[in-house]
């Protein structure tokens, strides 16, 4: 147990969270903490629960039991003598913006512009003038190396770039964490490494990160925990060297044993 | 005819042959003869029909002139337009509602949407209007208070159901019923990583369902909606039944007298032409406004 952990409050923690869809069980008891500037990252097979986890942190989903907290505050729920009462959707929505979300699937707005993808959170729930926006907007886009994509709508940007401009559309409110569930999994082999200089540059800029991806050998490293979770559980926890060349439990070796054999 | 084929082409060149030595491919025209003979057919029945209009004598063109636009014509024409300008307002917002109740996460409500829009698809437009009308003949008093319990207060019923709103009233419910459903189907059409994109950036339920769903639903809406925005226009006809002077009306009051009855419904079906293909540029517009980002790369 590390000994600083009184000073340095984890930005994230969750403890012992269960979500279930109708009978089935999707996560059972989740433990972790992501402390400030961390990048953690999970793996596991398809179907283990790690981006309903992602999901649940967003409160795009509910939890059924347990807790999450961004700093001091329960996520989705308020603490009342004991019982969470869960949010209303206000205020689930001003929670949602200390975190940034990568989806899959990238889920630009097809009827906006790179620039206006990035700008609109910044528009509508920051309330930011057009001038202010555009030029976060812009400085995002420069960053991910669209700068000249800015007029361009997604139907016209390669998945590549269309993942990059997400990125660029959840840094825009600078959350204090970013969420990404699976950003390379849709994309053709040749464009996943610009996602993921993308982000690498981030994690050395000290962005804090929970990652859900397949990539392996980004995973190591980048991170600096990587969890692995099978069956609504984290199976395996630990520095990635460690857990990914000499991994403890059975579920880890098979795991990771496959994964070597892909 | 031109020779139909040329299979006997230049010999096929060495492979590897020398860059600069570019084979030409040169390919025949089909003779499509089927394609010739059904679109001079086509011509011919045009002609018909050209040649009908012109020199059949019951027409009575010099009459569809002299009423074209005849003062009583231009008043009913304008009653016509009113009518349907106010019921594509009220139908528009009236859909809104419908689509409200149908998607509602309160089962009541759904219920409720769903029992309106069953009757309104089965009753027939001029049986629901007849109702509408007639109303005070099943409900004298309209009350105001709980259901089974004596009324507060009350209203004659024969002084709020006019020609006028009785039309408006009926339109706009049977409007409202599928510009509901057309609704919930554009929203349906948005997938719904979409709003998951929207939420997550911190927007809340209506400022997703305003920035980021409707835009992209309207795209969807527009055809549909065009379409029944045609139909409300002719279906604005239909209050004929209860005596309101739309262009319908008048023409049946004149032909009723004159016994001009072709050239009158002619003059009706002019405008109702004219006015649709108003209708159907605007909607070709709107198609245009909301298809960026939507449409190819010269965009």
């Amino acid at each position: 147990m590390s000994t600083t952990e009184t000073v340095r409050a984890p930005l994230v923690r969750a403890r012992d969270v269960e979500k279930r869809f109708g009978e089935h069980t999707v996560l059972s008891g989740i433990d972790l903490e992501l402390q400030e500037g961390q990048v953690i990252s999970l793996l596991g097979p398809s179907g283990s629960g790690k981006s309903t986890f992602l999901r649940c942190i967003n409160l795009l989903e509910q939890i059924d039991s347990g807790e999450i907290r961004y700093r001091d505050e329960v996520l989705g729920f308020e603490l009342r003598d004991g019982v969470y009462h869960p949010l209303a959707e206000k205020r689930k929505s001003r929670q949602r913006v200390h975190f940034g979300m990568v989806f899959q699937q990238f889920n630009l707005f097809p009827h906006l512009t790179a620039l206006e993808n990035v700008c609109e959170g910044l528009r509508v729930v920051q309330r930011q003038s057009r001038a202010e926006a555009e030029e976060r907007g812009r400085f995002l886009l420069d960053r991910v190396g669209l700068a000249d994509k800015a007029g361009q709508y997604p139907a016209m940007l390669s998945g590549g770039q269309q993942q990059r401009v997400a990125i660029a559309r959840a840094l825009a409110p600078r959350p204090a964490v970013m969420l990404f569930d699976e950003p390379t999994s849709a994309l053709d082999p040749e464009l996943v490494g610009e996602v993921l200089d993308v982000m690498r540059e981030l994690a050395d800029a000290g962005m804090t990160m929970l990652i859900v991806t397949h990539e392996m050998n980004f995973a190591r490293e980048v991170s600096d925990a990587v969890a692995l979770l099978d069956q609504g559980r984290i199976v395996e926890f630990g520095a990635p060297e460690q857990v990914l060349t000499d991994p403890q439990s059975e579920r880890a070796k098979a795991f990771v044993n496959a994964m070597k054999r892909k | 005819m031109a020779p139909t084929s040329e299979s006997t082409a230049a010999p096929a060149p060495a492979v590897g042959a020398a860059a600069g030595a570019r084979r030409e491919y040169r390919f025949a025209r089909p003779v499509r003869w089927s394609w010739w003979i059904s679109g001079a057919i086509s011509v011919l029945v045009l002609l018909g029909v050209v040649d009908f209009l012109v020199n059949g004598r019951n027409w009575q063109w010099d009459v569809v002139a002299e009423y074209l636009f005849h003062p009583d014509i231009l008043v009913g024409l304008g009653n016509t337009i009113v009518l349907t300008v106010t019921c594509a307002i009220t139908g528009l917002l009236m859909g809104g509602v419908v689509a409200y109740l149908r998607m509602s996460s309160n089962p009541v409500f759904r219920a409720i949407g769903a029992v309106y829009i069953w009757l309104i698809r089965a009753i027939p437009a001029l049986v629901l209007l007849l109702f509408i009308f007639f109303l005070a003949a099943l409900l004298p008093q309209i009350p105001i208070g709980l259901p089974f319990l004596p009324p507060f207060a009350s209203l004659p019923t024969n002084t709020l159901i006019s020609q006028s709103t009785a039309a408006i009233l009926g339109l706009t419910l049977i409007q409202g019923a599928y510009i509901g459903e057309i609704y919930r189907g554009g929203i349906l059409s948005v997938p719904r990583g979409q709003l998951e994109a929207a939420r997550s950036m911190g927007m809340t339920h209506w400022q997703a369902m305003r920035r980021i769903i409707a835009p992209q639903s309207i795209r969807v809406v527009i055809p549909p909606l065009g379409n029944e925005m045609i139909t409300l226009f002719k279906n604005t006809s239909l209050v004929f039944v209860i005596g309101y002077t739309e262009l319908l009306t008048t023409v049946q009051l004149i032909y009723g007298e004159t016994y001009q009855t072709i050239p009158l419904l002619v003059v009706a079906c002019i405008w109702y032409l004219a006015l649709t293909s108003i209708a159907m540029l605007g909607q070709r517009q709107l198609e245009k406004r909301f298809g960026k980002g939507f449409r190819g790369v010269d965009d």
